[in-house]
C-alpha cells in the first residue's frame, strides 16, 4: 500500500516538542537514539554570525562540523561513531545526478516527537520526495520491523520511499527486496554516497549477493589468503576493501562478471571459471618480486607471497599441462591447507590423507594422469621390523618414509611427500628439492659433506644426508624410539662409506673396486618397491636387486644358504625371520665373495651403518 | 606560531645575541622569556647589570638550517587529496597534510598547491606534526600518536596510548622539542618528549574559565611559550580560542571579536578551527562555517583582517580546518569540504 498522505496534516499531527536545551550533546548522550539536538549546537540563540544558517553556512557544513573528524567527536550515528564525507560524498554521485544534501533526509521535522513514530536521526514522519511526491516515513529501529526498509507491505522505510529507479526496494515494492530488515548502512553507508560499498566489500559478501555466493567466511577456513588475524583484525569480516581489491578489479562491480587484476601490470580479466585462467593472474603475486605494483605484499597481513614459479615453465607438472587451478581451488579459502582442491571438501581426520600424500596419489596412482604410480606401491602392507640391524630389538622402523598415517601412528616419524619435493619445479632432470633441510645451514650440491659425492657430482646421495644428518628439517620428525642414526657422522667415521681397502672380496664383473664411495641409491629406494624390477618391498627401502657400478647389469646373488645360486632377488623382511637373515647375506654377497660366511647367519648382525660396513 | 619554522628561528636570534654582546649570557636561562625580551628590543636584566647591552639585534634573516629536516616521501597522485585537516609547515616552506578519508599524510606543494609526495597512515590520520627527522599523526582508529620516518615515511613506533583518544592535533616546539598532543574527546592537551615521554597535560574538560568545552585544534606561539586551543564552546561558553602558557596557565582567550552583554556574544567565533602565530606576532584562526581565516594580533587581541569568506569570490574556502603562514606571508588553509588547499598571497584579504 502507498504511503502517501499529507505532509501538513501530518505535521499538525506530531505536536512538535523541539527541545530548547544548550550545548552539544555528550558522546554518551549521542550513543541513545533518538537524539534530539539542542538549539544551541547550531544556532546562536541571540543574534550569533551564524544564527541565519542559510547566510553563513549550507547545511552540510552545519552537521559536518560536528559530524566528521573535524569536529571535536566522532558523534555517534546509531551507536557507531560515523564521520560523514563532505558533500561530494553524500548520497550523490553517480546515482544522483544532483548534490543531495544532509537537510533532504534530516530535518528539525525529524526531531519533533509524534504520536505515532518518533523516527531515528532526525528523519521527518513525512518526507516530500523528488518524484513521488509526500511519503510517511516509520524509521524506528535500525533493524527489523521499521527499520530502513524492512520488507513489509508499506513501503515506508526510509531506504524506499525516495527509490523509483533502483535494483531493489523501491518506493512501491515493485522490484525485489534484498536484505530486507538489515542495516542498509552496513552497506550502504554515508561514507559511501550509500552506493553499496561503504559498508565494505566484507559488509556484502558475507552473504549471498544473487549469484554471488557468501566468501567472506571462507577466510576462516583452513587455508586462505588474507592473513587477517596477523593483520590485526579481530575477524574475517574486517578485512578491509583494499585487500578485496588486490585481486578483484571494482571498475565494473556488479556487471556480471568477475575481473581479476594482474599485480604486476594492472591489467584486467573477465574469469570465467576456466582453471587455465588462473595462471598468469596468480604467477603475477608468486613470482620473484611478490605483488609487483603493491611492493611485495598484496595485503594487509603484511606477507610476501611465497615464490612458485621460477622453475615452473620447466617443471614436470606444467609439461603436463597442469595449471594452478587443477591443484588449488578458491582463492579465498580451503577446508584443506594450501588451498587445495576441493576447497569444499576437508581431509578427513586422523589420516588428513586427502591434503597430504593422498592428495599427490589422486595423481599418482594407476590410472594417472601421471606416469609414476605411488599410490599402489605405498598401498602395499607395511613391513615392520621385530629385529633391526646390529641385532637391536627395534620395532619402529619399516620399509619405507613414513608419509602415510598408519605408519606415522606407529613409528612416531613423520615426513610428508612436500619434504622432499616441490610441485611447482620438480622436474626430470632435478625430481627432489635441493635444499630439505635449510635449517642446518648446509645446502646441497653447494658446501658438499662428502668429497667423493662432490666429485661424481652425487647430488642426490647429498640429498639423503641432508636430512640423515642428524638435523631433521622443519615438518619431519624422528621415529619415537629408536631414532634414526646419523648416517653421514657413521657413514664418514664408521663405515668408511664402502671403501673399506682390501680384504672386501669383490667379486669380478661388478664394475666395483676397492676404494669406490657408494651413492645411497647403490643400496636404498627413496620409495618403497619402486625400483619395480621384481616388485619386492624391502625393509628400509633396499634395492631388490643390485646393480653393477654403471647400472647396466644385474648383479645375481651368489649363492643360497646351501650354496647354489636362485636368482636375482631377496626379499628382506626382517632381520629375526630366517628368511630375511638370508636374503640380507644374498644382497651382500650380490658383490661380495663371503661364501665361507654363509654359515654365519645375518650379514647385517655386524655390518650396518656406524658398524664398518 | 604553529610547528616548527619558527622555534629555530628564536633559538637564531638567542645565538644572534650571544654573538653580539653575551646579551643572553645564561645559557639556563629560559629560552622563552629571553626571545620575548629580545623580541621586544629590551635587556635581559643580567646583562644589564654589567652594562653590556648592546644595540638592538639587527633584523633577523631568514631562518637558518634546523635540525628539523625537509620531508621527502614516495611520490602521490596530485589528485589524492580528499579530506584535508590539520597541516604542518615544512622548513622550506611546504605543508604537510593530515587526510582522514584518504588515510594518508600528505606533503603539499605551495606553488600549485597540490599533494607531489605523501604515505599510506595506519589507521585515520587526524593530525600532523614534524620535529627533528620524524613526523608525528594523529591516528584516530589506533588512539595513539604514530611516528614516522620524515625521510621515506617508513613508520617507526607508537605512543600515547591512553593520551590520545581523538587525537584531533599536534603542534611541535622544536626549539624545546616538545610536542603538544589535543585530545577533544578527554578534552586536554598533552605535552610530550620529542621520544614519546608525558611531560604534563594542560586544562581539564569544562566550561569555566581555563577549561576545554569542545576543543578541536592547537597553535603555537614559542615566543611567547604559548598554546592556544580552538574550541566550539557550549551552551555555559561562547566559542574562542583559548590561551596556555607551556606550564598550563591560563593566560586569557581570543572570543573572535565578539560582543558579549547580558543576552549573549554577537560576531564572534561559529566553529573555530586550526590557528596558527607568524613571526608578526598575528594570530590566524580558521572558521569551518563562517570559512574565513580570522587574524588577530596577539598583543591586543583585537582582530584585523579576515581572509575569505562565503561568496567572497576566488579563493574560497569550504570549511576550513587548518591555516600556514609562510615566510613570505602567504597565507595557506586546508578547505576540508571542497578537498583542497587554497591560499590568499601575502595574508591578502
Amino acid at each position: 500500500m502507498s504511503a502517501r498522505t499529507t505532509y501538513r496534516t501530518a505535521i499538525a499531527s506530531m505536536g512538535m516538542t523541539v527541545a530548547l536545551g544548550l550545548g552539544f550533546p555528550s558522546e554518551a548522550e549521542a550513543q541513545v537514539e533518538p537524539k534530539h539536538h539542542e538549539c544551541h549546537a547550531c544556532h546562536d540563540l541571540h543574534g550569533g554570525g551564524y544564527a541565519a544558517l542559510t547566510a553563513y553556512a549550507t547545511s552540510e557544513d552545519l552537521c559536518l562540523s560536528c559530524h566528521s573528524e573535524a569536529g571535536p567527536v566522532d558523534y555517534p550515528i546509531g551507536g557507531i561513531p560515523t564521520p560523514i564525507p563532505r558533500q561530494t560524498g553524500i548520497h550523490d554521485g553517480s546515482k544522483h545526478s544532483s548534490p543531495t544534501t544532509c537537510w533532504n533526509c534530516h530535518d528539525h521535522e525529524g526531531e519533533a516527537r509524534g504520536a505515532t513514530h518518533d523516527n531515528f536521526a532526525l528523519i521527518p514522519k513525512i518526507r516530500t520526495t523528488p518524484n513521488t511526491g509526500d511519503m510517511l516515513v516509520e524509521f524506528t529501529a535500525r533493524t527489523g520491523t521499521s527499520s530502513f526498509a524492512d520488507g513489509d507491505a508499506m513501503y515506508d522505510g526510509v531506504c524506499e520511499v525516495c527509490h523509483t529507479a533502483t535494483s531493489e526496494h523501491r518506493y512501491d515494492g515493485s522490484v525485489g527486496g534484498h536484505q530486507a530488515g538489515s542495516d542498509c548502512t552496513q552497506c550502504h553507508d554515508h561514507d559511501g554516497g550509500f552506493q553499496g560499498a561503504g559498508g565494505g566489500c566484507a559488509g556484502c559478501h558475507s552473504s549471498t549477493q544473487g549469484s554471488r555466493r557468501a566468501v567472506v567466511s571462507e577466510f576462516d577456513r583452513k587455508s586462505h589468503h588474507v592473513d587477517w588475524a596477523l593483520a590485526g583484525y579481530a575477524a574475517a569480516d574486517s578485512i578491509p576493501d583494499s585487500d578485496c581489491e588486490s585481486c578483484h578489479d571494482q571498475a565494473q562491480h556488479q556487471g556480471g562478471t568477475v575481473r581479476l587484476k594482474n599485480a604486476d601490470d594492472a591489467s584486467v580479466m573477465d574469469y570465467t571459471g576456466v582453471p587455465g585462467q588462473l595462471e598468469t593472474f596468480c604467477a603475477a603475486c608468486h613470482d620473484a618480486d611478490g605483488a609487483g605494483l603493491a611492493g611485495g605484499a598484496p595485503f594487509s597481513d603484511g606477507l610476501t607471497p611465497p615464490n612458485v614459479t621460477d622453475n615452473w615453465a620447466s617443471s614436470s607438472h606444467e609439461g603436463m599441462g597442469a595449471t594452478c587451478g587443477d591443484c588449488h581451488d578458491e582463492g579465498h579459502g580451503s577446508l584443506k591447507v594450501s588451498l587445495l582442491a576441493p576447497a569444499t571438501v576437508a581431509s578427513t581426520a586422523p589420516a588428513y590423507a586427502e591434503e597430504q600424500e593422498g592428495f599427490c596419489f589422486s595423481c599418482h596412482d594407476s590410472d594417472g594422469p601421471a606416469t609414476s604410480d605411488l599410490a599402489t606401491v605405498f598401498a602395499r602392507p607395511i613391513n615392520w621390523t621385530t629385529l633391526a640391524a646390529g641385532g637391536n630389538s627395534v620395532t619402529t622402523y619399516n620399509d619405507r618414509h613414513d608419509v602415510q598415517h598408519d605408519a606415522q601412528a606407529v613409528s612416531g616419524a613423520l615426513i610428508e611427500c612436500t619434504s622432499c619435493h616441490n610441485p611447482h619445479s620438480d622436474a626430470p632432470a632435478q625430481p627432489y628439492i635441493l635444499d630439505p633441510d635449510p635449517s642446518d645451514g648446509h645446502v646441497v650440491g653447494t658446501d658438499w659433506y662428502i668429497s667423493e659425492y662432490q666429485a661424481a657430482g652425487d647430488v642426490q646421495s647429498e640429498f639423503c644426508l641432508d636430512c640423515h644428518d642428524g638435523s631433521l628439517a622443519t615438518g619431519t620428525a624422528d621415529h619415537a624410539t629408536g631414532g634414526l642414526v646419523n648416517v653421514l657422522t657413521a657413514w664418514i667415521n664408521q663405515d668408511g662409506m664402502g671403501q673399506q681397502a682390501g680384504g672386501a672380496g669383490l667379486l669380478a664383473g661388478t664394475g666395483w673396486a676397492s676404494g669406490d664411495v657408494l651413492a645411497c641409491s647403490v643400496c636404498h629406494l627413496p620409495h618403497p618397491n619402486v625400483d619395480q624390477d621384481f616388485d619386492l618391498t624391502n625393509l628400509f627401502s633396499i634395492v631388490d636387486t643390485t646393480k653393477s657400478k654403471d647400472g647396466s647389469t644385474y648383479l645375481p646373488s651368489v649363492l643360497d644358504r646351501k650354496g647354489t645360486q636362485t636368482s636375482f632377488t631377496y626379499s628382506i623382511t626382517d632381520d629375526s625371520d630366517g628368511t630375511g637373515v638370508q636374503n640380507g647375506g644374498r644382497m651382500c654377497m650380490s658383490c661380495h665373495d663371503r661364501t665361507g660366511m654363509i654359515t654365519k647367519g645375518d650379514c647385517w648382525n655386524c655390518h650396518y651403518h656406524g658398524s664398518r660396513f | 606560531m604553529k610547528r616548527d619554522s619558527y622555534g629555530p628561528w628564536a633559538f637564531f636570534i638567542l645565538l644572534t645575541a650571544f654573538a653580539i654582546g653575551g646579551c643572553a649570557d645564561d645559557r639556563e636561562r629560559d629560552y622563552v622569556t629571553d626571545s620575548t625580551l629580545l623580541a621586544k628590543n629590551e635587556c635581559p636584566p643580567g646583562a644589564a647589570k654589567k652594562g653590556e647591552c648592546p644595540e638592538p639585534p639587527p633584523p633577523p634573516p631568514p631562518p637558518p638550517p634546523t635540525g628539523t629536516v625537509e620531508p621527502d616521501l614516495p611520490g602521490v597522485s596530485t589528485d589524492v587529496m580528499r579530506t584535508p585537516m590539520r597541516s604542518a609547515g615544512t622548513p622550506e616552506g611546504r605543508m604537510l597534510v593530515a587526510d582522514p578519508k584518504a588515510g594518508m599524510i600528505l606533503r603539499v606543494d605551495p606553488s600549485y598547491l597540490l599533494p607531489d609526495q605523501g604515505f599510506e597512515a595506519l589507521g585515520k590520520p587526524l593530525s600532523v606534526a614534524l620535529l627533528g627527522d620524524a613526523i608525528f599523526v594523529g591516528n584516530a582508529d589506533g588512539r595513539v600518536i604514530d611516528v614516522y620516518d620524515a625521510i621515506g615515511g617508513g613508520y617507526r613506533t607508537s605512543f600515547g596510548a591512553g593520551r590520545a583518544e581523538r587525537p584531533a592535533d599536534i603542534v611541535a616546539d622544536t626549539g624545546l622539542a616538545l610536542l603538544f598532543v589535543l585530545d577533544s574527546k578527554m578534552k586536554q592537551v598533552t605535552v610530550f618528549e620529542e621520544n614519546g615521554t608525558m611531560v604534563r597535560t594542560i586544562s581539564a574538560p569544562g566550561s569555566g574559565t581555563g577549561q576545554l568545552a569542545s576543543p578541536v585544534a592547537l597553535g603555537l606561539d614559542p615566543v611567547r611559550g604559548e598554546l592556544l586551543v580552538s574550541d566550539y564552546g557550549d551552551a555555559q561558553a561562547s566559542a574562542s580560542v583559548k590561551i596556555f602558557s607551556y606550564d598550563g596557565t591560563y593566560v586569557g582567550f581570543i572570543d573572535g571579536a565578539g560582543t558579549c552583554n547580558f543576552m549573549g556574544c554577537v560576531g564572534g567565533f561559529s566553529r573555530p578551527q586550526g590557528v596558527f602565530v607568524n613571526p608578526a606576532d598575528q594570530v590566524f584562526v580558521t572558521d569551518g562555517l563562517l570559512a574565513t581565516v580570522e587574524v588577530f594580533t596577539r598583543a591586543t587581541l583585537a582582530k584585523v583582517a579576515t581572509l575569505g569568506g562565503r561568496n567572497t569570490g576566488f579563493p574560497e574556502l569550504r570549511f576550513p580546518t587548518d591555516v600556514f603562514v609562510n615566510d613570505a606571508g602567504d597565507v595557506f588553509a586546508t578547505s576540508y569540504q571542497s578537498g583542497t588547499v587554497e591560499v590568499f598571497p601575502g595574508g591578502a584579504p
